[in-house]
């Protein structure tokens, strides 16, 4: 359950494939690094990966292979080792390091990764740092619809519950959205009067205050939709241009939380982030948004 | 003649030829501007049926500049060039079918020296010599640059062709002084307000295209006056706006209708492998 966050930091944190002379050009290692953190409230788990397999072009019957995964947080923690297997073979570990972040407290995270040949001894190391800040973050976000926008009713309100499993109050800090990828946008041709629409617009909402004052926990309300008049545009002048309907925006959301130390922030969805989509069809509006923790979708007819 | 020599600048850039295409109808275009950087200047190539705005875009981000953007009302066939679709061409044979402005390729290159992207002054300097490489580009329309201040410039739709082929000076609609009451308001119920009143006065439809509908509806502000130029409301409101916000005036001809959006200014970054991504400018 703690584990429900998972969002991935530098997912790829390196990739090593490298032609090597180690063992006079006898092997070519195929090996990367991955990090990774779950936050629930003020829980963290950062996780350091090192996987792949090494291409051999010699005889090294007798030799044997392992890796190794380094995961120290301020001083804490240390390698994880996999079993030894042939020179060929695919190996894979993960060190964890779990531990209860202090807010204002800034944590140094130190990786690596090696491989190590029983013959050559270790052929490849390499590794990174970051920092993690200590911080109350939700491991779930919810999402129902408020309702419609006054004068564009093809605009839907989206109303979030942020929550984890110590049942924190998060009221009062500030959730920041950003894009976590670039969008689509199937509506849009060279023809259109408006530019592509492939990108959240930067919002930002206090826990439990602005449009949703009362609600504990709750932040929004998030609009997402195309206004009633790029609806009749779209709808007359797509399909003469060669565009069915529907058709429609994704957007990816990114969204942070403020820590309580100045200026820091943590983001809490997942990499991918949330999806939040606008769907035109001939007599309704469809708009979507799909959270850590589900979705909810709004059929307008227009 | 003019949209035959954007369509000889486009060559360059494009890899289909309209004649030789049923999907596309009009040639097809780079997905967005380049900005390319040399010792001492740079060179923006753009390709779109708005190359100018296109470029402007790609500038934008490269120096996380707020420019604005206006199209001049095209309306002749030396602007305008057919996209209907043929199936759609089929079951409407009486209908008259839908166009796209006639860009194509354009390139320009300027000086760039360590305060270009920080300096107002670099900046004017540079968006006028792309203004005047764009306006003897043989692309459609001619353009002019207007400093709003505060270091937020606009390029706008100064000139059209006419139905013989000749320049034609327009006025921008944006200068059309409009009078809106003195209230406070969300910032989405001025911007429609400003719209409304905008529309109203120039006879002429101007309807809302994309928005930032959190920071609009999420932000009170108190905007208004008499025979005050539409650009000065919409300045006067964004400035009362967190966000940094430019916007994109299209006009579309088909249903004599501009669209004004509004978005959210971006920095275009690459990583270590050369990828580019944009993060908004907060």
């Amino acid at each position: 359950m703690n584990r429900v966050i998972h969002f991935v930091l530098g997912s790829l944190t390196l990739l090593l494939a490298c032609s090597t002379s180690h063992g006079q050009g006898c092997f070519q290692p195929h090996f990367s690094i991955y990090t990774s953190v779950v936050r629930d409230g003020y829980n963290i788990d950062a996780a350091v990966t090192m996987q792949g397999y090494t291409t051999i072009n010699c005889n090294m019957a007798s030799a044997t292979h392992k890796v190794g995964a380094e995961n120290v947080i301020s001083g804490t923690g240390g390698w994880t080792y996999s079993g030894s297997g042939c020179p060929s073979c695919y190996f894979s570990v993960t060190g964890n390091n779990t531990f209860t972040g202090v807010s204002d407290q800034i944590y140094n995270w130190v990786w690596d990764g090696e491989a190590t040949c029983s013959i050559f001894g270790t052929f490849l190391n390499s590794g990174g740092g970051g920092s993690l800040p200590g911080c109350l973050v939700p491991s779930t976000e919810t999402t129902a619809v408020a309702g419609v926008v006054v004068g564009n009713i093809t605009v839907t309100a989206f109303d979030q519950q942020i929550s984890d499993t110590a049942i924190d109050n998060f009221d009062g800090k500030m959730i920041v959205e950003s894009d976590a990828a670039t969008g689509t946008d199937s509506c849009w041709g060279t023809w259109s009067n408006k530019p592509q629409n492939t990108g959240v617009t930067g919002g930002n909402w206090p826990v439990g205050g602005g449009q949703v004052t009362g609600e504990p926990n709750h932040w929004g309300w998030d609009l997402v939709g195309w206004s009633t008049d790029l609806v009749t545009y779209y709808r007359v002048q797509a399909p003469a241009h060669g565009k069915p309907l529907p058709c429609g925006f994704v957007n990816y959301q990114a969204l942070t939380i403020q820590c309580t130390v100045a200026g820091t922030t943590v983001t809490y969805t997942p990499s991918a982030g949330n999806k939040l989509t606008a769907d035109i069809y001939p007599g309704y509006v469809n708009n979507c948004r799909y959270d850590i923790s589900g979705w909810a979708c709004r059929e307008t007819p227009f | 003649m003019r949209f035959l020599l954007a369509v000889v600048l486009a060559t360059g850039f494009c890899l289909a030829n309209s004649e030789t295409q049923t999907q596309d109808r009009v040639p097809r275009y780079m997905e967005r501007a380049e900005v390319n950087h040399s010792t001492d200047s740079a060179t923006v190539s753009a390709s779109d049926s708005r190359p100018l705005a296109q470029a402007v875009t790609a500038l934008s981000e490269e120096y996380a500049w707020t420019i604005d953007f206006e199209d001049p009302p095209f309306y002749s066939k030396h602007d305008l060039v057919d996209d209907t679709a043929p199936e759609w061409r089929a079951a409407h044979p009486n209908v008259p079918g839908v166009t796209v402005i006639g860009g194509g390729g354009f390139r320009t290159r300027f000086p760039e020296t360590a305060d270009t992207r920080l300096s107002a002054a670099e900046e004017e300097h540079v968006l006028d010599i792309v203004v005047s490489d764009y306006n003897k580009s043989g692309n459609p329309g001619g353009f002019s640059l207007i400093n709003e201040g505060n270091g937020r410039f606009a390029v706008v739709g100064s000139h059209v062709s006419d139905d013989s082929g000749q320049e034609e000076a327009v006025p921008s609609i944006l200068d059309t002084a409009i009078t809106v009451p003195t209230e406070a308001r969300n910032g989405l119920q001025t911007i429609s307000a400003i719209l409304k009143a905008l529309a109203t006065k120039s006879q002429t439809r101007v309807e809302l295209g994309l928005m930032p509908w959190n920071a609009l509806v999420r932000t009170e502000v108190t905007v208004g006056g008499q025979n005050i130029p539409a650009r000065a409301l919409l300045l006067q409101t964004l400035s009362l706006i967190k966000t940094t916000l430019y916007w994109r005036l299209y006009y579309d001809n088909d249903v004599k209708t501009y669209a004004f959006s509004l978005l959210p200014l971006r920095k275009a970054t690459n990583d270590a492998s050369g990828k580019r991504t944009t993060v908004l400018v907060r």
